[in-house]
C-alpha cells in the first residue's frame, strides 16, 4: 500500500475512533443486543412470580381426571369439583361460569382417551407457563387413572414419566463440543457479522456522500489517485469495525472469566454451561478471515453505490438492495444453524455474498469438509476482488459528479470504458 | 530548469453534447504568473482539472513540469479548487498536516510549516478547532494555506480571491507573489479581469470553450494599438451616448472608458463635456484595458453588464 493510501487509512480510522459516535456504538450495541436476548426471559421469569393462584372449577364428565389432578398440579391451583346432573349445552355452561367467581372452568369430556377433548373456559389470559402446567397436570392425572385401571397403584407418576437429560456432544478430531453452547457461538458470529456489514456499509456510503457534498474530493483528487482514496476509506473504516469487535471480545472474555450474575443462570437454562465453552483459536481465526473478506466485498459495493449518488435522499434507494441481500444472508444463517448439514448450507457457503455470514456459523456447530472450505474461500476472494475492481471503475468517474444520481446505463458505461 | 511549467496541445473535452474545451493550446512559462480568463462556463475549471489529471481529455497532450502527470508531479503542484472543500469535522492543524502528507511532506515538517502558516494568516489560535466552527472566509484561508504549504513548484488557483475581503485578498496576493519570487509558477483562473490585470505577466482568455487571446500582457495591449479615453465626470453623462465619434462606451457610473472611431480626436470629448456644463475630474489617454480587449474579442459570447456597443 502506498504512503498516501496509508495516510488516508489513518485519517479515516482516527477521525472515527475519536468521534463520540464510536463510544456510543461500541458500548450501546451490546446493551441493545443483550436487551433483545434477555428481556423476554426476564419478562417470563418476573411474570412467573406475578402470576396469581388460579381457582378452577372442574366439571369432569369422565370421572377419571378430577381426583388426581389436584395432586398433579400442586398448591398454586385450587380446584373445586362441579357436578352437573346431565350434560349442559355450551352456552348454558358459559353463562353459569360467568355467574361464578371462578378464574376458570375445566371441562373434561366423557372419554378423554378417545379423542374427547378437555377445554378450559378462562376469565382472563392464562400465561403460557400456567398453560404448560395445566397440560402436564392433566396428562399425569390421566396416566395415573389408566395405571389404576390396569391395577397398578401407589406409584409416583412424575418419576415414572421423567426422561433423561440429553446432552449432544459433537466429537471431531479437534476435540469435542457441546451442541447448545456452540449454537450460541454460531448465532453470535452471525449477528455480529450481520450488524457490522449493515452499519459499516452505511457508514461508508455516508462518508463518500459527505466527501462529495463538502467538495473535499476535488482537493483530494489533486493529490492522490482514486484507488488510493478508495482503499484508504475501505481499510480505515474496516479497522474501526475490527477495533470495535476487539473491544467486545475483550469485554466478553472478562465477563466469562469473572462471571456476570444472571448471565450464567440464563445460559444454564438454555442448557449451556459456560465453563465448557472455550473457543478454539482456529475457529476464531476462520471467523476473522471471513469477516475481513466479507467486509471488503460489501465495502466495495457500498462505496460504488455511495459514489454514484447525488445526495442523502437518493442513498436509501441504491443502498436498499444491498441491505436486502445482507438480511437474506442472515435469514439463511438462522435456518442453517438449525440444520447445519443441509444442502442450503453447502450452496450458501459457496456464494460470496452469503458465505461470510454462513461459513463461520457452520464452522462453529459442525464440521465443514476441507474441500468445501477451500472452494468457499477461493470464491469469496474472487468475489472480493471483483467488487473492488467494479467499485474502482465506478468510483473513479462518479466521485466528481455532483447533483444528479447516475442511472444504470451510465454506470454500465463507466464500468466498461472507465 | 524547465522553461515550460505547463504545456497543453490540442486539448478537447466534452461532457455529453456539451463541449467544455475545444482544441486548446496553452503554454505557461516557468516562473510566470499566468491568468486564465473567461466568463463563467467558459471551460476554465475543466482546463485546470485536465492539467491536474483529475479528468482526462478526450483528445490532446498534457505536460506538466516537464512530464506526464504522475505522483511525483502531483506532489509539486498546489491546487485551490473553485468549489472549496475541507473535511468539516477535522481539526484545522490536523487537516493541514494531512493534506501536506498527501503531498509527500513528512509529518513533523508539515506540522511546523502549518503552524507557521496559521500564524501568518492570524489563525494560530484556531488551530485546534474543528474546521466547521470557522467562518467561510477563515476556511478559505486555511484551504489556501494547504495549497502552498508544501512549497509547490506550480500553483494552480481557481478563482482564488472570490468571497474574501480586501485585506485578506492583499494578504493572499502577497503570499502568491512571494511564491513566485521563490521560483514557483502560478496559474490562476478568474472571471474578474481586474485581478488578472493587476497580477499577471501573461494571460490566456477563453470564451465559449475556445481560446480567444493568449500572450504577455504588454504585447496584448500594444497589439490592440488603439488608445482609449478614460473620463471621470460629475453630472449628467448621457450626452456621451449621442456623440457620433464614440464607437464603444463602458459605463462605470462616474467613470467611463471610451473607444473612439478611428481618426477621431480625443479632444472632442473634452470639448463636448465643457459645453454640457458637467465637471471633468479626470481625463486620460490610455492603452485599452484588458477588459475592453477581452470584450471585443469574446464579442457577444461574453456579454457583460456595464458595457454596450454604441452604433
Amino acid at each position: 500500500m502506498s504512503r498516501k493510501a496509508w495516510a488516508i487509512t489513518k485519517r479515516e480510522y482516527l477521525e472515527r475512533v475519536r468521534a463520540r459516535w464510536f463510544l456510543i456504538a461500541t458500548f450501546g450495541l451490546p446493551v441493545i443486543l443483550a436487551g433483545l436476548i434477555f428481556l423476554p426471559e426476564l419478562i417470563v421469569s418476573r411474570g412467573a412470580s406475578g402470576d396469581g393462584d388460579l381457582n378452577l372449577g372442574v366439571l369432569d364428565y369422565s370421572g377419571r381426571v378430577a381426583d388426581d389432578l389436584g395432586d398433579a398440579l400442586g398448591d398454586r391451583w385450587t380446584l373445586q369439583p362441579v357436578h352437573e346432573e346431565h350434560e349442559r349445552s355450551e352456552e348454558e355452561l358459559r353463562e353459569a361460569f360467568l355467574a361464578t367467581s371462578l378464574d376458570g372452568l375445566l371441562i373434561v369430556a366423557e372419554d378423554p382417551d378417545e379423542g374427547g377433548s378437555v377445554r378450559l373456559l378462562a376469565r382472563r389470559a392464562i400465561s403460557s407457563r400456567q398453560g404448560r402446567e395445566l397440560r402436564g397436570g392433566i396428562r399425569d392425572a390421566l396416566v395415573t387413572a389408566r395405571l389404576r385401571e390396569h391395577g397398578i397403584e401407589e406409584i409416583d407418576t412424575r418419576r415414572l414419566l421423567r426422561g433423561a437429560d440429553l446432552q449432544i456432544i459433537q466429537v471431531t478430531p479437534e476435540g469435542e463440543r457441546s451442541r447448545e453452547a456452540f449454537q450460541i457461538v454460531a448465532m453470535l458470529f452471525a449477528v455480529v457479522t450481520y450488524m457490522m456489514f449493515l452499519i459499516y456499509g452505511q457508514l461508508i456510503v455516508r462518508a463518500v456522500l459527505e466527501e462529495k457534498s463538502s467538495n473535499v474530493v476535488e482537493v483530494m483528487m489533486s493529490s492522490v489517485r482514486p484507488w488510493e482514496m478508495m482503499l484508504g476509506k475501505m481499510f480505515g473504516v474496516g479497522a474501526v469495525g475490527l477495533t470495535q469487535i476487539a473491544i467486545w471480545a475483550a469485554i466478553g472474555g472478562l465477563l466469562s472469566l469473572y462471571g456476570l450474575p444472571g448471565l450464567a443462570s440464563v445460559l444454564a437454562a438454555e442448557g449451556v454451561d459456560l465453563a465448557h465453552v472455550r473457543l478454539p483459536i482456529g475457529l476464531v481465526a476462520w471467523a476473522l478471515l471471513y469477516f475481513i473478506l466479507g467486509y471488503l466485498l460489501y465495502a466495495g459495493l457500498f462505496l460504488a453505490a455511495g459514489a454514484s449518488l447525488g445526495n442523502e435522499q437518493d442513498a436509501q434507494q441504491v443502498v436498499t438492495p444491498l441491505v436486502v441481500i445482507i438480511v437474506v444472508g442472515f435469514i439463511l444463517v438462522i435456518g442453517i444453524i438449525e440444520s447445519p448439514e443441509s444442502r442450503w448450507a453447502v450452496v450458501g457457503s459457496l456464494i460470496p455474498l452469503f458465505s461470510p455470514m454462513i461459513v463461520p456459523a457452520r464452522l462453529a456447530i459442525s464440521h465443514v469438509p476441507a474441500i468445501e472450505l477451500a472452494g468457499s474461500v477461493s470464491l469469496l476472494v474472487l468475489g472480493m476482488l471483483g467488487s473492488a475492481w467494479l467499485a474502482g471503475r465506478i468510483y473513479r468517474v462518479a466521485i466528481l459528479m455532483s447533483g444528479k444520481r447516475a442511472n444504470l446505463p451510465e454506470m454500465v458505461r463507466w464500468i466498461r470504458h472507465g | 530548469m524547465i522553461d515550460r511549467a505547463i504545456h497543453l496541445q490540442g486539448i478537447t473535452k466534452s461532457f455529453g453534447e456539451q463541449t467544455a474545451v475545444e482544441d486548446l493550446d496553452l503554454c505557461v512559462p516557468s516562473g510566470s504568473i499566468y491568468g486564465l480568463l473567461g466568463p463563467n462556463g467558459a471551460g476554465k475549471t475543466t482546463t485546470l482539472r485536465i492539467i491536474l489529471d483529475i479528468i482526462g481529455p478526450d483528445r490532446g497532450r498534457v505536460e506538466v513540469l516537464g512530464s506526464q502527470v504522475d505522483d511525483a508531479v502531483r506532489s509539486r503542484v498546489g491546487y485551490l479548487p473553485e468549489e472549496r472543500g475541507l473535511y468539516p469535522r477535522m481539526r484545522v492543524l490536523d487537516h493541514l498536516v494531512f493534506l501536506a502528507v498527501l503531498k509527500g511532506m513528512h509529518r513533523s515538517e508539515a506540522r511546523a510549516a502549518a503552524q507557521h502558516g496559521l500564524e501568518r494568516l492570524e489563525l494560530a489560535d484556531r488551530s485546534a478547532d474543528r474546521v466547521d466552527t470557522l467562518s467561510k472566509g477563515m476556511q478559505q484561508k486555511v484551504q489556501f494555506l494547504s495549497t502552498v504549504l508544501h512549497h509547490p513548484d506550480l500553483l494552480i488557483l481557481d478563482e482564488p480571491f472570490s468571497g474574501l475581503d480586501p485585506i485578506n485578498v492583499d494578504l493572499l496576493q502577497e503570499i502568491v507573489l512571494e511564491r513566485q519570487r521563490q521560483g514557483s509558477t502560478v496559474l490562476f483562473s478568474t472571471h474578474r479581469i481586474e485581478d488578472a490585470e493587476r497580477l499577471c505577466d501573461r494571460v490566456c482568455m477563453v470564451a465559449g470553450a475556445r481560446k480567444v487571446l493568449d500572450g504577455p500582457l504588454g504585447e496584448i495591449k500594444a497589439s490592440a494599438g488603439r488608445r482609449e479615453v478614460l473620463l471621470g465626470l460629475e453630472g449628467d453623462a448621457s450626452f456621451l451616448r449621442q456623440l457620433p465619434f464614440v464607437r464603444r462606451l463602458s459605463d462605470h457610473g462616474n467613470y467611463f472608458e471610451i473607444r473612439l472611431e478611428d481618426g477621431a480626436n480625443p479632444q472632442e470629448i473634452l470639448k463636448a463635456a465643457l459645453s454640457e456644463n458637467v465637471r471633468v475630474r479626470h481625463f486620460e489617454l490610455a492603452e485599452p484595458s484588458l477588459r475592453e480587449i477581452f470584450l471585443e474579442r469574446a464579442g457577444t459570447r461574453a456579454a457583460e453588464p456595464g458595457a454596450e456597443e454604441v452604433s
